[in-house]
């Protein structure tokens, strides 16, 4: 499978222009980096996650990849075609679903807002109406449609948006939160459109930034985690998980400890995290241990020297998210 | 293309029809203010004018003509920055930036109904004039008057441009558009001739493109002055087309630049 997005030392530093004679300096002072030296490829029909927390540079680089912002370094390939060079041609190639709370026409209806922007990507007459309405029915604003959009919910333009975005189902679709303000049946039906459909039966290309990690380990075939303007993480999703195995979660319940003897187990090396809930009669600790191997039997030798009956010990599965929030802790 | 540039026409018009009582309004507008100056006209009366012997005609003609062409003045100059100010405020710039279609040819699609509205507010202005009124126009040179319509979109596009310029970059509207609104209003010979104006003031509004507009309109439709007669505005028209429009493309292009570079497209 060919690569359909590259970057290669990818870059974007913004500056603060803090006074108009800013806007004619010829050196600019570049204040802040958003994407740094990122270097990615994804496949042709992939399913590509990308995460980051708040401000780790995902949306720039979806922007400089959509041609909306100029990198300030590297070079982005989409279907092999410069995104800085050949703007036009990629635009062709690319669809963005941002849904972002401004992104339509307010006074007009939803029906004439999409038919306003399938006239822009060349949709016309019947193929048009027929396009229109398909979308309409699949985001499930049919009945609505004919309803002014200041007067949508934000989860109704949030589906508005999506229904845009697939006017003319580009090859290559960048979907942006597209779950966040849906409620979960509607967010279940587009996950499943979009693994099922889009990907699976079109063969199209789509790049999901999410913040949501388990709708990642769900859809995604791979997934890079940004952070601070870099990828630090790439891959299958469980190889990202192994990148943070030696961290393992265990889940314990203990009878006959006395709570006092939590602040030895919080003292004890290896132990990264902590929670215990106390009842009368039980103990139950939900521990992240830097490495099983030297941590685990110190800690149950301990909690049996203090008089703690173990009635329960369970390694559990690391989820997209602890290996996340690790990965990013990390650095 | 064309497709496309209905598509405009036809989103601009189905926005401008939800506001049904600003409809009415900017027509009441419209009445009270060719009433405004057909009263001022009386007052001043018929005898003649030094000031408006060269147009032979009374107050009310020449005021009518300045009303009636003024929105394309102010179209040509102000309506991209409109646009984008507009899309900027919608969050809908990004959107069209990500069009196949580049950007300069769908914000000038997105003037398009303005224009169109121009051209019925002119005529309505004209046939009120001319049915209410009672107005003598000389409406065999009205394809002249459309010529220097179009030129006078041609002299003033440029300075569109640098507003636009100006929106995209600072998230404002224009200084620039706002003091060139005033000082046409002033100088340019809406309202009043400019020979009345003191020297130096008179200087300033061979400086403005809509000068000339207004020069050359009030010589085709009251005098009847053919295009040969009318080189002189004509060619000052032309002189401000070639050397605004160049600048202004160049201001777009590179404010475009710098927006795409601060990533500043969907801010507002």
């Amino acid at each position: 499978m060919s690569n359909i997005i590259e970057t290669f030392s990818l870059t974007k530093r913004f500056s603060k222009a803090t006074n108009y004679r800013a806007l004619f300096r010829l050196q600019r002072q570049d204040d802040f980096t958003a994407v740094d030296g990122v270097n990615l490829q994804v496949r042709d029909g992939e399913l590509f996650g990308l995460l980051g927390a708040n401000g780790a540079g995902k949306t720039t680089l979806v922007k400089i990849l959509c041609t909306l912002i100029l990198p300030s370094d590297g070079r982005a390939l989409i279907g092999g075609q410069d995104v800085v060079a050949h703007s036009t041609e990629v635009r062709r190639l690319i669809g963005l679903v941002d849904t972002q709370e401004r992104s339509f026409f307010w006074r007009l209806t939803a029906y004439q807002n999409l038919q306003f922007f399938a006239s822009l990507y060349g949709l016309k007459g019947a193929t048009a109406t027929k396009r229109i309405a398909e979308l309409l029915d699949l985001v499930g604003l049919t009945a609505q449609a004919d309803r002014r959009v200041m007067g949508y919910s934000t989860g109704m333009r949030q589906k508005l948006a999506m229904a845009r975005g697939l006017l003319v189902a580009p090859q290559i679709i960048f979907l942006d939160e597209p779950t966040r303000s849906l409620d979960p049946v509607s967010a279940h039906e587009l996950r499943v459109f979009v693994h099922d459909t889009l990907v699976k039966q079109m063969g199209r290309t789509v790049i999901l930034v999410t913040h949501r990690l388990e709708e990642a380990e769900e859809l995604c075939d791979r997934v890079a985690i940004m952070n601070q303007g870099q990828i630090i993480a790439c891959g299958p999703v469980n190889d990202i998980k192994q990148l943070v195995t030696a961290r393992q979660q265990y889940h314990l319940r203990i009878a006959q400890f006395s709570p006092t003897s939590l602040d030895g187990v919080r003292q004890m090396a290896g132990i990264l995290q902590l929670e215990a809930t106390t009842t009368d009669e039980m103990t139950t600790l939900d521990l992240l241990l830097d490495d099983e191997n030297i941590t685990l039997s110190p800690l149950l030798r301990y909690i049996m020297a203090q008089g703690g009956h173990i009635q329960h010990c369970q390694a559990q599965s690391l989820s997209l998210e602890k290996a996340f929030v690790q990965l990013v802790g990390k650095k | 293309m064309l497709h496309q540039t209905l598509a405009f026409i036809r989103r601009d018009f189905q926005t401008q029809s939800s506001y049904r009582l600003d409809f009415i309004m900017q027509l009441i507008g419209m009445i009270v203010s060719m009433s405004i100056f057909y009263f001022i006209s009386r007052i001043l009366g018929t005898a003649v004018n030094p000031y408006l012997l060269r147009y032979n005609t009374d107050y009310f003609h020449f005021a009518l003509m300045g009303i009636a062409f003024y929105p394309f003045i102010t179209i040509s100059s102000n309506s991209l920055a409109e646009s984008v100010h507009e899309y900027q405020y919608s969050g809908t710039l990004e959107v069209l930036f990500l069009s196949p279609t580049p950007i300069f040819p769908l914000l000038v699609m997105s003037t398009l109904w303005r224009y169109c509205w121009a051209v019925a507010e002119t005529m309505f202005y004209l046939l009120t004039a001319l049915f209410v009124f009672g107005t003598t126009l000389d409406w065999q040179n009205i394809f002249t008057a459309m010529f220097i319509v179009v030129l006078t979109i041609f002299a003033n596009v440029g300075l569109g441009l640098i507003n636009a310029s100006f929106s995209l970059v600072t998230k404002r509207t224009s200084p620039l558009a706002r003091l060139l609104g005033l000082v046409t209003n002033l100088l340019a010979g809406v309202y009043f001739p400019i020979e009345v104006l003191p020297n130096w003031l008179r200087f300033c509004s061979y400086l403005l493109p809509a000068t000339y507009s207004f020069e050359a309109l009030r010589r085709a439709m009251l005098q009847g002055a053919s295009l040969t007669e009318l080189r002189s505005p004509i060619l000052a028209l032309l002189a401000f087309t070639v050397i605004l429009l160049p600048i202004g493309l160049i201001s777009f292009k590179y404010a475009i630049r710098w927006a795409k570079i601060d990533g500043s497209l969907s801010q507002y």
